[in-house]
């Protein structure tokens, strides 16, 4: 049951049903509520009138049973008849004169309600379950000789309501059966606009089956119907092709991959294969080759190294370890190992900071990444260049700068300089042993700390990249893709 | 039996204690009785049950009667005695089953409320005694008279309409005949009840309206002699003839008895009230139809007493 009501078109069913039948049954009960009392009202007003107008007949005369002339009995029998009750006439000795009912004819009457009538007090009432409207009326007559009067009979008269009831009744029936027929109708209304308005839905649906198991390739797609399906078109295209990207550039990857690492080993074999293919090779050059197949197998690893790390940045279980780190202290320590590269580079390494820098990070992680901008600042420099480090920040980022006065970057290289396995100048880089994934790994390491690296570069002027990293680490739950 | 007593007040206390109100413990030699109270809610008389015991002579007893109408035990019950505080009963005789109760001055003058709710009382409740079958009040002697001067005699209960009824019109009760069909469907059974119905209903129209409910289970070998969803329109009686109008299931044959014996159990019983000798049948206005090809109901139907059993039963 509960999985039928998970169904949108069960929903629109539902409310389509209730919204009808509602203003059904509030019309109903409405109507209901009023018709009766107001047919009830208006024969109280009637018979009201009519009691008063009968008891200042009576009351024309002193004594009450001078009023009730045959033919004015005859009336009230009349009367009594034709509201379907009865008439009583109580004289002032509580004796009743008049009965059409002809059994009380002559008794006293013992009743609350005439006594309070005799004292002046109109009683009127509508017993419901009785079906019977009740009067009391005082009736008055002039006292002989005075201008006052005084009560000297009381008139009951009872009406009967049951043909209110029964067309009340007859009338809630027929409004019952138009509900019927309402509900049918709209039952069969709601279950064919339902069908209707999910058709798009469920054409989109099918096809979407279709794309995910594979039977068909292209974006399932439903023409324009409804805006909401169209956006969700949209935004399933971008999906579908973000993961296609990335199937993509992992392809690439691998290809990449397998091509670096293939040419140290080409390098080797042609090494090794000239060793075992000449005879009588002199000590030296065995010595000199094998050296050369040495470098080679270190290049291997670095790459494989590299490589290593790059998949394991990508994984969600790469945990930082987070501690709260002297920034001030880490860059002079960091530069202090690279002192002796630059030096031997003639290359002066200058270091610039503006304030006490405390913030959240991963020092060894963050030292690679530092490392390498420095490194290469390094690398790519001439002789009697700088490196200069500079360390800011503000309330929220530190700011981390490398500049040098180097070889530059050419302008169509800095978009993919930290591309995978991008190089400007690949024989250069080969040299100094570069494996061509740094500038990726430096990246990815800052974008783990969520922190942004920009460059800037003019050919043999110098290159400037920027970090800025957050102070406070901000852990979050999901992953990144 | 002729008995006069003066009475003593140090009897009193006597008296009152061998009239008890009873509590929750039945008693074994008691019959059904009421004392009537005066209501504290409205104007009118509210019966309180009583116990009285059946070896008590008949002077103590009215003397406890009265006693215990005058006492205050009866305001657990939402009732007060409807006699004034300073009225005496000066003496009573019981003549010939008419009890005569001989009253101080201080009795409420008539016509007044008070004077009526007292009587009544009285008078009802000393209905209820075996040996009494009027009641008298005399003031000091002298018959109680009115203000526009006329008297009130001996009276008994049927003097005084429905006494313990709700609204105005209450309830009526009376005994009544009914007719209802035998065994086999071709004889009339009659059978005694007191009705009670609504004062807003005629005589006839409770009968009709408890002819069509059928026999009680009571009612031994009596059987239904109307469809059950027969519905009374109109009933009303003029010159000695009722005119009754009923819906069209009377002509549905679901009763199963034959149509003399439908159409006579209604005339039947309805002629034996008062003022109705014959009786005219319509369904749904119209007299103009011959009811099962044998009954016409264009004439007004007197009773036939040839239909009846041999027996008529006395239930109650």
């Amino acid at each position: 049951m509960k999985r039928l009501f998970k169904s949108l078109r069960s929903r629109i069913i539902f409310f389509l049903i209730v919204f009808s039948i509602v203003p059904c049954i509030v019309l109903h009960t409405g109507l209901v509520a009023t018709f009766e009392s107001h047919l009830v009202n208006q024969r109280l007003i009637e018979i009201n009138q009519r009691c008063h107008v009968v008891a200042q007949e009576l009351g024309k005369n002193e004594k009450v049973s001078d009023s009730l002339t045959t033919s004015y009995a005859s009336v009230l029998n009349w009367y009594s008849e034709a509201y379907g009750g009865r008439i009583l006439i109580i004289d002032q000795n509580y004796k009743v004169v008049l009965d059409t009912f002809n059994v009380d004819l002559g008794r006293e009457c013992i009743s609350d309600a005439v006594f309070k009538a005799f004292e002046g007090q109109e009683y009127q009432n509508y017993d419901r379950t009785t079906e019977y409207l009740e009067f009391v009326v005082p009736v008055r007559s002039q006292i002989p000789a005075s201008s006052e009067q005084r009560i000297s009979a009381v008139l009951i008269l009872s009406s009967t309501t049951d043909w209110i009831m029964e067309s009340f009744r007859g009338t809630q029936r027929i409004i019952l059966l138009l509900e019927l027929v309402i509900l049918g109708i709209i039952l069969f209304f709601a279950l064919y606009v339902s069908y209707m308005l999910m058709q798009p839905v469920n054409a989109f649906r099918e096809q979407l089956s279709d794309f995910g198991e594979g039977h068909r390739d292209s974006v399932p797609a439903v023409e324009g119907v409804y805006s909401e399906l169209n956006s969700i078109t949209d935004s399933l295209r971008m999906t579908i092709q973000r993961y296609q990207d990335i199937d993509r550039s992992q392809e690439e990857f691998v290809s990449n991959a397998s091509h670096e690492l293939r040419t140290p080993m080409t390098s080797i074999r042609v090494l090794s294969d000239s060793l075992i293919g000449q005879e009588n090779i002199p000590e030296e050059t065995y010595q000199e080759f094998l050296k050369d197949i040495s470098v080679e197998i270190d290049r291997e690893a670095r790459i494989i190294e590299d490589l290593l790390q790059m998949t394991k940045m990508g994984k969600a279980s790469d945990t930082l370890n987070i501690q709260m780190t002297d920034m001030n202290e880490f860059v002079i320590d960091l530069l202090k190992s690279i002192r002796p590269i630059a030096a031997s580079q003639n290359v002066e390494l200058i270091y610039e900071s503006f304030r006490q820098v405390n913030a959240e990070v991963d020092s060894t992680k963050l030292n690679q990444a530092f490392s390498n901008l420095v490194e290469n600042a390094v690398k790519y420099n001439k002789d009697g260049g700088y490196v200069k480090v500079s360390l800011d920040a503000d309330h929220e980022y530190f700011y981390l700068m490398v500049a040098d006065n180097g070889i530059g970057i050419p302008e169509e290289a800095l978009p993919h300089i930290f591309d995978r396995f991008y190089r400007v100048d690949k024989a250069r880089s080969r040299d100094t042993g570069g494996t061509g994934l740094g500038l990726s790994i430096t990246r990815g390491l800052i974008q783990q700390h969520h922190g942004i690296i920009k460059v800037e570069s003019e050919v043999n002027k110098g290159t400037t990249f920027t970090v800025r990293v957050p102070l406070k680490y901000e852990r979050n739950e999901e992953g990144s893709v | 039996m002729r008995m006069k007593r003066r009475f003593c007040p140090f009897c009193l206390a006597v008296l009152c204690l061998l009239f008890v109100f009873p509590s929750c413990a039945s008693s074994k030699n008691s019959q059904e009785f009421y004392l009537y109270f005066k209501d504290i809610s409205r104007d009118s008389l509210k019966q309180v049950p009583a116990e009285i015991g059946a070896d008590m002579d008949q002077a103590s007893l009215i003397s406890s009667v009265f006693y215990s109408l005058k006492s205050s035990a009866a305001d657990s019950f939402g009732c007060t005695s409807p006699i004034p505080p300073d009225l005496k009963l000066l003496s009573f005789v019981l003549e010939k089953n008419d009890l005569i109760l001989d009253f101080s001055q201080q009795y409420p003058k008539a016509p007044s409320k008070e004077e009526l709710l007292l009587r009544a009382s009285l008078v009802l409740t000393y209905m209820q005694l075996d040996d009494i079958s009027t009641v008298e009040i005399r003031i000091e002697g002298q018959p109680l008279t009115a203000e526009d001067g006329t008297v009130t005699g001996p009276q008994n209960a049927q003097a005084f309409s429905d006494v313990i009824g709700r609204g105005i019109n209450g309830f009526s009760s009376s005994d009544v005949t009914l007719y209802f069909a035998d065994e086999s469907g071709t004889h009339l059974k009659a059978v005694q009840e007191t009705i009670t119905y609504p004062g807003t209903i005629s005589l006839q129209q409770a009968l009709v309206n408890r002819l069509i409910q059928g026999p009680k289970s009571s009612d031994e070998g009596c059987y239904p002699v109307l469809p059950a969803n027969t519905k009374l329109i109109s009933v009303s009686a003029k010159d000695g003839i009722c005119h009754v109008n009923l819906n069209s299931e009377l002509l549905n044959e679901s009763v199963g008895v034959s149509p003399q014996v439908e159409i006579y159990a209604l005339v039947n019983t309805l002629t034996e009230t008062r003022n109705v000798s014959s009786v005219m049948i319509s369904v749904n206005g119209s007299s103009n139809l011959v009811f099962a090809d044998m009954i016409d109901f264009s004439s007004a139907l007197s009773r036939d007493l040839d239909l009846l059993e041999n027996h008529p039963e006395k239930t109650e």
